[in-house]
């Protein structure tokens, strides 16, 4: 029961929330996106627990790249 | 004695105390609230010592402020330049993804015309009242551009109503946005555009600075430039080239630019009475080219299912890209999981396109 | 000189004219663009 989470828009990871094993409910800040020196959070789809982090503090991602795996 | 009568103290005027104080309130502003520091603290500068006496700052053929002034937006070279700078900075692909939101970027340039109607309606010639509704293009060099071809004597006030206005968009948008919008309307999650190919960016500038000045050559200077900054950009072949555009020939134009403009505004050219109206009008400008980039979004969901948020409207005013933040922050008030940003960077690219092609009209007309 | 009305009715349908050009160049462009790198739209 695995849940991708994606990138909504494309920028740099300016911060990532969670770690791998944190358990969190839905709407709970995951990923910060930093896009236009905007910060755009992203929010957990689902409640669970954190299976996977993809991506670390400064990388850059585009649209629909995968962030977080929630199981 | 020479020394004392050399000495500006004695030659001072209440005016020139007056634009000092204005200059300072701008190095304020920029400062301490950053509103558009890069505009308003040169400029705030300018004033202040082109309003200090006996300095011939200012003397034709000879005062240093002069030539900046002369040089640089007489002969119209500082606008292009800074448009080369924001070619290189500015990504189409927001736009070419969803070529549709180009027409948001030109309804924003309806607040530019009805501010020309009312401005001439109150007294203002033509040339002046274009370069006065030029303003709610939200473009600072279009802005300085036409008042240097129109209506020198008005550059000062016009520019600093548009960079100050700039500024204020967050203050002055999210009132209109949320009249114009009903909830639902905000809360309109839109479907990702196509995919952009780095063959279409490359085709892009191309084409589009060939049809704009086939269709408008008084728009040359501004567009080819922005074109080919935009080139520089996506061709990635050219970095290094892409890299000054983008920083030191930008900046250095900035630093010339703005000193420039707040030369230009002395006590006789700034305190009359047209400023404040400029003022009002540029505001009202600002107001109504939010709106109707907005009304318009409204009315083109009425033909189509993939529907538009309506809030993207407000950033047809291109105020790049503090006008696509805006949206982004009144979109995410409504539902948090909505990201309008990108989305909103559409409207906000077309915009400068769309000012640029009104102000190339204007020039066309009432040259 | 023009009057006010010519500048005002000239000058809106001149930028919803140049944009709807430039809106189907667009378009023109992509499906070229998109031809020439043999992708499917």
């Amino acid at each position: 029961m695995a849940t991708e989470v994606e990138a909504p828009l494309a920028g740099n990871i300016w911060e990532v929330l969670v770690a791998v094993g944190e358990s969190i409910e839905e709407d709970d800040e995951l990923v910060i996106i930093e896009a236009l020196k905007m910060e755009n959070p992203v929010y957990a789809p689902c409640d669970g627990t954190v299976k996977e982090i993809k991506v670390a503090k400064g990388d850059v991602v585009e649209e629909d790249d995968i962030l977080i795996v929630i199981e | 004695m020479v020394f004392f009568e050399s000495m500006g103290l004695f030659a001072l005027s209440p005016g020139m105390v007056c634009m000092w104080i204005i200059g300072l309130v701008l190095i304020y502003l920029a400062i301490n609230k950053q509103y558009e520091p890069l505009l308003l603290l040169p400029i705030g500068f300018g004033i202040l010592i082109s309003n200090l006496p006996l300095t011939n700052l200012m003397v034709e053929n000879e005062g240093l402020l002069w030539v900046f002034s002369h040089f640089g937006i007489e002969w119209e070279i500082f606008p292009p330049l800074i448009f080369l700078g924001l070619g290189a900075l500015t990504d189409f692909g927001p736009l070419l993804a969803q070529p549709r939101l180009i027409f948001l970027g030109a309804a924003a340039q309806v607040g530019v015309y009805l501010t020309f109607f009312t401005a001439y309606f109150m007294g203002f010639s033509l040339q002046e009242a274009a370069t006065i509704g030029i303003i709610g293009g939200a473009d600072g060099p279009t802005t300085i551009f036409l008042a240097a071809s129109l209506a020198p004597h008005l550059l000062g006030a016009c520019a600093v109503a548009a960079y100050s206005y700039m500024a204020l968009v967050p203050i002055i948008q999210p009132p209109i946005m949320k009249l114009l919008t009903t909830e639902a309307e905000r809360k309109i999650k839109m479907k990702k555009g196509r995919k952009v190919s780095s063959t279409e960016k490359i085709c892009f500038p191309l084409i589009a600075v060939m049809l704009i000045v086939l269709l408008v050559p008084a728009s040359a200077p501004l567009i080819s430039m922005f074109m080919l900054g935009n080139l520089f950009r996506e061709s990635k072949v050219v970095e290094r080239l892409n890299d000054t555009a983008q920083n030191a020939l930008m900046n250095t134009v900035t630093i010339f630019l703005g000193l420039s403009v707040g030369a230009t505004m002395s006590a006789d050219n700034f305190l009359r009475k047209e400023v404040i109206f400029i003022f009002c009008l540029g505001l009202f400008a600002f107001m109504i080219s939010t709106a109707s980039g907005i009304l318009l979004a409204k009315f083109m969901n009425l033909f189509t299912t993939n529907k538009i948020n309506p809030l993207i409207g407000a950033a047809g005013v291109s105020a790049v890209p503090m006008a696509a933040r805006v949206v982004q922050k009144v979109g995410a008030e409504a539902d948090k999981k909505n990201y309008l940003l990108m989305f909103a960077m559409g409207p906000n690219i077309a915009g400068v396109i769309g000012t640029v092609i009104a102000a190339g009209i204007f020039l066309t007309m009432l040259k | 000189m023009p009057t006010a009305l010519d500048v005002f009715i000239n000058g809106i349908s001149g930028v919803f004219a140049g944009i709807t050009f430039l809106y189907i160049a667009i378009r023109l462009n992509s499906v070229i663009a998109d031809r020439k790198v043999g992708n499917k739209d």
